[in-house]
């Protein structure tokens, strides 16, 4: 599937604009970073744009996951992170295996468990389904809400952690300054102590170190300067013990910093898990949705749902039923992540030329980046945005290929334009030759440095200006490709 | 009537992150290629020499890329005072901005030199009684496309193009080549004939994004014989490329992956020292390199220019087709009817297939 064209009526701060994509390697270059961020946006198919694919019909398996997160993964305009964009494509991913539905039916499972099990025998009233509805509605606002709290928080988390790595640094760099200095200060006095005793031992007869001959008359001035010297080396000496002393423990600052993480962490935590229970409501939400239609039915009859529950169930099989829901889902979604980081992985070590090897998961929710040099450890800028783009590609390309469909035209925008020069080039030379095999279409949204680095890799340019200052936005096709030459034979 | 052919340069290509005192070592690796390409060519004294594009590796070249290119052309101009240089601008070199010609039409400055940046030249050399037609990229971008004729009042007559050629009907800058006695293409990396008459030069080093793609072929230039019509590739010693074989371990053994990587290592002759090197590992899984010694790792990358390794060979998993129902029930810790019948229960009827965002049943 690719994007044919894309029209917008009156986008916010580009105005009416239309543009004609082709299929392969397409990039949307120009205007400064606002303007591409309109561009992105519009290509995604924002609020009053139209936008036109071929086929026309969407494919069955993919467009039953929801709408917002496919948009996530495959236009990647709300995910900010590459933390979020592994939450999303292992959600996406594990929603491909049920995973919906086992929150669903754990949302209704609690449900029940809190209602008449006699109303239960009977079936499901649409009333109650409905009351129900009426229950859940808000859940969505309420869902946009904590994620936008989240990300917030998220944000907060990663600047705390950041101020902790550097303060700890800084600890523990002070604390081997002041540990090797004690050291050198305790080696000289040892070797000045020691002259000082051979001095007395030898007197006069004792060699001067540097010319090899007896000190003789000297011995006393030099016995002067070396005791001096020690004198100092131990008032120095004393003043690092004192200062090692000092970093033994933690400074008060780097404990306040650590508390405060450790704080963020839990209330991240948390927040993520509230997130997580307002999504299932929606789900819930959409799924009582989806069975109302179904009791309606065409003549308004009601559906059988299974099984009938006994009247009094023993406590511990609710629980016993809610902890398998809650872990098959936990199990599902943990095996959808470890299948996207492995194949994001790959992806990650085709972009470094085998620099970063592997890309896991961390107990508290991090990505660890493991390279040829070991644990990335802080990571570099560089190297979270290459395997946030790596994440990205994984996650379209895994749940294409999961579902057994074609890839989905993939809209690439920041971080790419942050990755480093060789990254970004061995990047699009890697699209390139994916181009036709696997992705039918990229466009990727660039400052346009890479285009500057690599024209013929692009199958089309299109450049984004801007009629004065506040004129109509247009997009420019610029030349590209490799410069055909046609062979002929004399006519 | 002789022509030297080479394209491809790069120069100013920098990639693996190795430097010494202050040069990337690539970049550096790419200037002495060019370096010998010249001394080469200067012991074969050609009549002339043309380079089809792609001489720096982006438009605004770095210093270094600028002085290589310049030292070259003077001590060619110095062996052979008498030898035209006809360059031709290829993607590289090329900026976005049309009203930019790029730092190689600079050099269209230089004696002895012709560089083509933006549109088609005709260049005639009246001693070697020859008309040259220099196709630089943007050329074949811009419309109208140029159609380019030979001279018939002349002995010899070449074009030198950078682009890729194509049979079909598509547009393209048509050269019906069988006119014209030698056709020098440029923006491929290898050496290949084209035609009878028609050649990339390809590169002087391995350039590429992988050069492990290229490692079995050889760099270098062309001597094109115009009289006897003989096309003599001349090799260019560059940096070793070594792609190891793919090699199989089992996922899950880090200790057997160690091994297998030091038996392979220690089997490449002459060693990986200096070497651009690359290994690709089937079937292993990214957190198994995660169990390798780390000093082991370290001497790798330490002893090679650059070391890579590259997972391939694990398709994407099937879907697990179990019910779902079933999935549920078996991370029961102990099996029980009401358990089971409840999860059938909240489940929908039979909790099998994969609800309302499924993918394909079997």
């Amino acid at each position: 599937m690719r994007i044919v064209s894309v029209h917008g009526e009156a986008m916010t701060g580009i105005g009416p604009i239309s543009v004609d994509l082709p299929a392969g390697l397409v990039a949307v270059v120009g205007g400064d970073g606002r303007l591409r961020r309109l561009a992105h946006r519009m290509l995604s198919g924002g609020p009053g744009v139209t936008v036109s694919t071929l086929p026309r019909v969407p494919d069955p398996v993919l467009s039953r996951l929801p709408a917002d997160l496919r948009a996530s993964l495959e236009h990647g305009g709300d995910l900010d992170r590459a933390e979020a964009v592994v939450t999303a494509g292992a959600r996406a991913l594990a929603m491909l295996e049920g995973l919906a539905r086992v929150e669903a039916a754990r949302a209704q499972l609690g449900r029940l468990r809190g209602v008449d099990p006699d109303a239960d025998r009977a079936g499901v009233e649409p009333e109650a389904v409905l009351a129900r509805i009426r229950e859940l509605e808000g859940a969505t606002e309420e869902l946009d809400a904590l994620e936008a709290e989240l990300r917030s928080l998220r944000a907060d988390d990663a600047e705390v952690s950041g101020d902790l790595e550097v303060a700890t640094m800084e600890w523990l760099r002070e604390r081997q300054d002041a540990e090797t200095h004690l050291q050198t200060f305790r080696d000289r006095a040892r070797e000045l102590k020691s002259r000082l005793a051979e001095l007395d031992t030898e007197g006069g007869d004792a060699t001067c170190p540097t010319c090899r001959r007896p000190l003789a008359d000297h011995l006393p001035a030099v016995q002067d300067l070396l005791r001096d010297e020690w004198e100092d080396v131990v008032q120095d000496g004393s003043w690092w013990r004192r200062r090692r002393e000092q970093l033994e423990n933690k400074p008060d600052r780097l404990r306040d910093l650590e508390r405060r993480a450790l704080r963020m962490h839990a209330e991240t935590e948390t927040l993520a898990e509230r997130v997580e229970v307002a999504r299932s409501r929606v789900y819930e939400m959409e799924e009582l949705r989806g069975r109302l239609t179904d009791l309606a039915g065409p003549h308004g009859a009601r559906a059988p749902r299974g099984a009938n529950v006994p009247a009094a169930l023993d406590p511990e099989v609710w629980s016993a039923a809610d902890v398998a829901l809650a872990d098959t889902a936990r199990t599902m979604r943990r095996e959808a992540r470890a299948l996207l980081l492995d194949r994001a992985a790959r992806i990650l070590g085709r972009m470094t030329a085998g620099r970063i090897l592997s890309i896991s998961w961390t107990e508290s929710g991090r990505l660890e980046l493991f390279s040829v040099e070991g644990v990335l450890h802080p990571v570099a800028e560089e190297d979270l945005a290459a395997a946030f783009v790596a994440i990205r590609i994984a996650a379209v390309r895994t749940l294409a290929a999961r579902a057994g469909t074609a890839t989905p035209p993939f809209i690439l925008g920041e971080p790419f334009d942050r990755l480093d020069e060789p990254i970004r080039i061995r990047t699009v030379e890697w699209l390139r030759r994916e181009i036709g095999s696997d992705f039918e279409q990229v466009l990727l949204v660039t400052r346009g440095d890479i285009v500057d680095a690599c024209p013929e890799v692009f199958d089309a340019i299109l450049e984004l200006r801007r009629e004065g200052l506040s004129g109509p936005s247009m997009f420019r096709s610029v030349p590209a490709g490799p410069g055909a030459l046609r062979l002929v034979e004399r006519s | 009537m002789i022509v030297a052919h080479l394209s491809d340069l790069h120069l100013g290509h920098r990639t693996f992150d190795r430097a010494e005192r202050g040069q990337n070592l690539r970049e550096r690796d790419l200037s002495v290629a060019f370096q010998r390409a010249i001394e080469a060519i200067a012991k074969a004294g050609p009549d002339l020499v043309v380079v089809a594009g792609d001489v720096f590796d982006r438009s605004n070249p770095p210093p270094g890329a600028l002085v290589a290119l310049a030292r070259g052309l003077d001590e060619l101009r110095t062996a052979l005072p008498e030898t035209r240089v006809l360059m031709v601008a290829g993607a590289r070199d090329t900026p976005r901005r049309t009203e930019d010609a790029g730092a190689l039409a600079a050099l269209d400055t230089f004696p002895n030199v012709d560089a083509a940046a933006g549109r088609a030249r005709a260049v005639v050399l009246p001693r070697h009684r020859t008309h040259a037609i220099l196709l630089p990229y943007r050329s074949a971008l811009t419309r109208p496309l140029p159609a380019p004729e030979p001279d018939p009042r002349q002995r010899w007559n070449i074009v030198v193009a950078h682009g890729r050629p194509d049979d079909g009907e598509a547009g393209g800058i048509p050269i019906e080549h069988d006119r014209w006695d030698y056709v020098a293409l440029g923006g491929h990396h290898t050496f290949r004939r084209v035609r009878d008459g028609v050649v990339y030069s390809g590169a002087v080093e391995r350039v590429g994004v992988s050069p492990w793609d290229e490692a079995a072929e050889e760099k270098g230039f062309v001597l094109a014989d115009l009289e006897a019509g003989e096309v003599t590739f001349v090799p260019v010693p560059g940096r070793p490329v070594v792609a190891l074989a793919p090699t199989h371990v089992p996922v899950g053994d880090p200790a057997g992956l160690q091994a297998r990587l030091e038996e392979v290592v220690r089997e490449v002759p002459g060693g990986i020292e200096e070497k651009i090197v690359r290994i690709r590992l089937q079937g292993t899984h990214p957190d198994d390199l995660r169990g390798l010694d780390p000093t082991f790792l370290a001497s790798l990358v330490d002893r090679a220019l650059h070391f890579s390794i590259e997972l391939t060979g694990t398709p994407v998993p099937e879907m697990d087709r179990t019910p779902l129902i079933d999935r549920v029930t078996t991370s029961l810790d102990a099996p029980d009817d009401r358990v089971v019948a409840l999860l059938r229960r909240v489940m929908g009827s039979g909790g099998g297939g994969r609800g309302r965002t499924g993918a394909r049943t079997p």
